[in-house]
């Protein structure tokens, strides 16, 4: 639980040292087995508020709690519960079998000999990486690499997972891996997954809550399906029609409200707010002046949702600001540092 | 208190196995370790060989040549010792945000700098001892068997004053972004000034009474003259003690005031 976190940083520049707000009054509370994705564009902060929640970094002012610890002044004690994974940094022993790290990292955890082979047995089968134990780490695909990390990480057997990009440069099929391994992890041992990302289908495939950061403060906090809703307020069909019949249907639509429709040959692209009119409504004024040999409903995406809303203006920007539920919603000029 | 000293024996030990590893990883590696010790020790009595029987030749000197030779020898063993830079360590990774890993584990940073020093430097010490072995036999050293057990002795000490110097150096970088800059002056500051490169006997009393109003000396001049019996042992430990105790003392604050101030960028 955050309420009213912030974290400045004092940089030097040309022009003498200035202050730079990375988080500005974050709110957020989560319960036990959720998984948040932690959404924003580069520099927005959400590294930052990682490093919050897990005791690294001190707060500039505000109240945070994890797992019933102040993480900064807790740190110690906190760590026992979580996990961090950076997609970038690796915490795995370069020049070592990976077998290494995980015997290195049962000793900081302090994890007695069968609590080391119970959990070193689930960690391997977790992200199948039982081939590669013996295999120095520098010798590793990054596939291979992220998913011992996320196998270090969960050695100790975690309640929050705190991942920062875990699957970035990851194909496919690795990314299935590790999602598939997160997943089981919330479901069967009711782990909270935190996952900042730009990643849509790890958020998709993982998460089911969203929290939107911009400029260092909060700008939505809700499921993912709202957020798609609240962002993209238009609906789009594509019809295909006779040649030379679209010019005429146009002006039609145009009279209907919030209807907009464009003719490209025999292509007509309407789109329209579903609060507004239904699609079932425009179809039978088309059906009624012309053929439609093809259908195509374009379904609003998260990627197209999250681009709308880091651009932040117009109504999505406004919506936003609603679904962030008082917790601020004006843009931030911080940056990451 | 016992299980905090058997936990933090057993991260020291995690540390010495994954250090001992990596050394023994290639043969270039071995091979450095091994040979930079007594590459530079020889190098270093060589070249005073030369001065001796030049410019001092029957001229009055602090110390005959043969304690040089000792001296040298002694201090190659004590420098390979200590030489080993945490704070070198520690700033390459502040500097690169790695350090994160450090501050996301159950133990206290200072107690995990602690592990990590001593595991490592009791891994990295098996070469300087090898290179001291060939020292002493290859450069007849001829010391006495007591100055063997007054310097196994003094070696905790050494190594703790190394390690609480090292330790406020690297707290230091969580504040500074220009982390190397500050492990390479650590660097040379401890090679001028300790007596590693030249045995501070040497030099003029007044240069050397100035190198003693810092911890430096205590590193390797110290100790080795109090093998060699030109300074009490007594004086020695308690100078080593001192000093140490006074920089973890200053650590505390100095974590607390700039720990708060550590930026690591991005994820």
């Amino acid at each position: 639980m955050a309420r009213g976190l912030s974290k400045h940083f004092r940089v030097k520049a040309s022009s003498g040292p200035r202050e730079v707000v990375a988080v500005r009054d974050f709110t957020l509370a989560a319960s036990a087995g959720e998984a948040i994705a932690y959404l924003g564009p580069n520099g927005a902060g959400k590294s930052t508020t990682v490093k919050l929640i897990c005791g690294v970094l001190s707060p500039s002012s505000g109240e945070i709690q994890v797992l019933g610890y102040d993480p900064w002044r807790q740190r110690t004690r906190l760590a026992r519960e979580i996990a961090v994974v950076f997609g970038q940094r690796s915490q795995l022993l370069w020049d070592l079998p990976v077998r290494e790290t995980f015997r290195f990292l049962s000793v900081v955890y302090g994890l007695s000999g069968p609590e080391y082979r119970r959990n070193l047995a689930f960690a391997v089968e977790l992200m199948d990486v039982g081939d590669l134990l013996g295999r120095p780490v520098r010798e590793l695909s990054l596939g291979q690499k992220s998913r011992c990390e996320l196998a270090a990480a969960v050695l100790h057997r975690p309640k929050l997972l705190l991942l920062d990009e875990p699957t970035i440069g990851l194909d496919v099929l690795a990314k299935d891996r590790v999602r598939a391994g997160l997943n089981f992890l919330r479901r069967e041992f009711g782990v909270t997954v935190f996952l900042a990302s730009h990643d849509f289908g790890d958020v998709q495939a993982i998460c089911d809550r969203a929290v939107l950061i911009v400029g260092g403060s909060l700008r939505y906090d809700g499921t993912l399906a709202d957020l798609v809703a609240l962002a993209c307020d238009t609906q789009e069909i594509e019809l295909t029609i006779p040649p030379g019949s679209g010019d005429d249907l146009v002006g039609n639509l145009l009279s209907l409200p919030t209807v907009t429709a464009a003719v490209d040959g025999d292509k007509l692209d309407i789109g329209f707010d579903p609060k507004a009119i239904g699609a079932s409504d425009i179809l039978r004024r088309v059906l009624q002046r012309t053929a439609v040999k093809d259908l195509h409903v374009k379904e609003p995406t998260l990627e197209e949702a999250i681009r709308r809303l880091y651009v932040g203006g117009g109504e999505a920007g406004r919506v936003a600001a609603r679904g962030a539920s008082g917790a601020g919603g004006q843009t931030g000029a911080g940056e990451t540092p | 208190m016992r299980t905090a000293l058997s936990a933090e024996a057993r991260l020291a030990g995690a540390f010495f196995r994954a250090a001992t590893l990596r050394c023994l990883d290639h043969w270039v590696t071995l091979l450095g370790e091994l040979m930079y010790p007594v590459l530079k020790a020889l190098i270093m009595v060589w070249l005073l060989k030369g001065i001796y029987q030049t410019s001092w030749a029957g001229a009055s000197t602090a110390m005959p040549f043969g304690t040089v030779v000792q001296y040298v020898g002694l201090a190659a063993f004590a420098g390979a010792f200590v030489g080993f830079n945490n704070a070198f360590m520690v700033a390459d990774r502040v500097k690169s945000g790695d350090v994160i890993f450090d501050l996301v584990r159950p133990r206290s940073w200072f107690s995990s700098l602690f592990a990590e020093y001593t595991g490592s430097r009791l891994a990295a010490a098996l070469w300087p001892a090898a290179a001291f072995a060939a020292i002493s036999l290859g450069l007849r050293l001829g010391l006495p068997w007591q100055a063997y057990g007054r310097l196994i002795l003094l070696l905790p000490f050494i190594a703790l004053l190394e390690f609480a110097l090292s330790l406020n150096i690297g707290i230091a970088t969580l504040w500074t972004q220009n982390a190397w800059g500050l492990g390479l002056a650590f660097t040379w500051a401890r090679q001028l000034l300790s007596g590693t490169l030249v045995p501070l006997p040497l030099l003029p009393e007044h240069l050397r009474a100035a190198f003693y109003a810092g911890p430096f000396p205590w590193l390797v001049d110290a100790p080795v003259r109090a093998v060699l019996g030109s300074m009490g042992m007594g004086q020695a430990i308690a100078g080593l003690s001192a000093w140490t105790l006074g920089l973890l003392v200053l650590a505390t604050p100095l974590y607390r005031l700039v720990g708060r101030r550590l930026r690591i960028n991005g994820g």
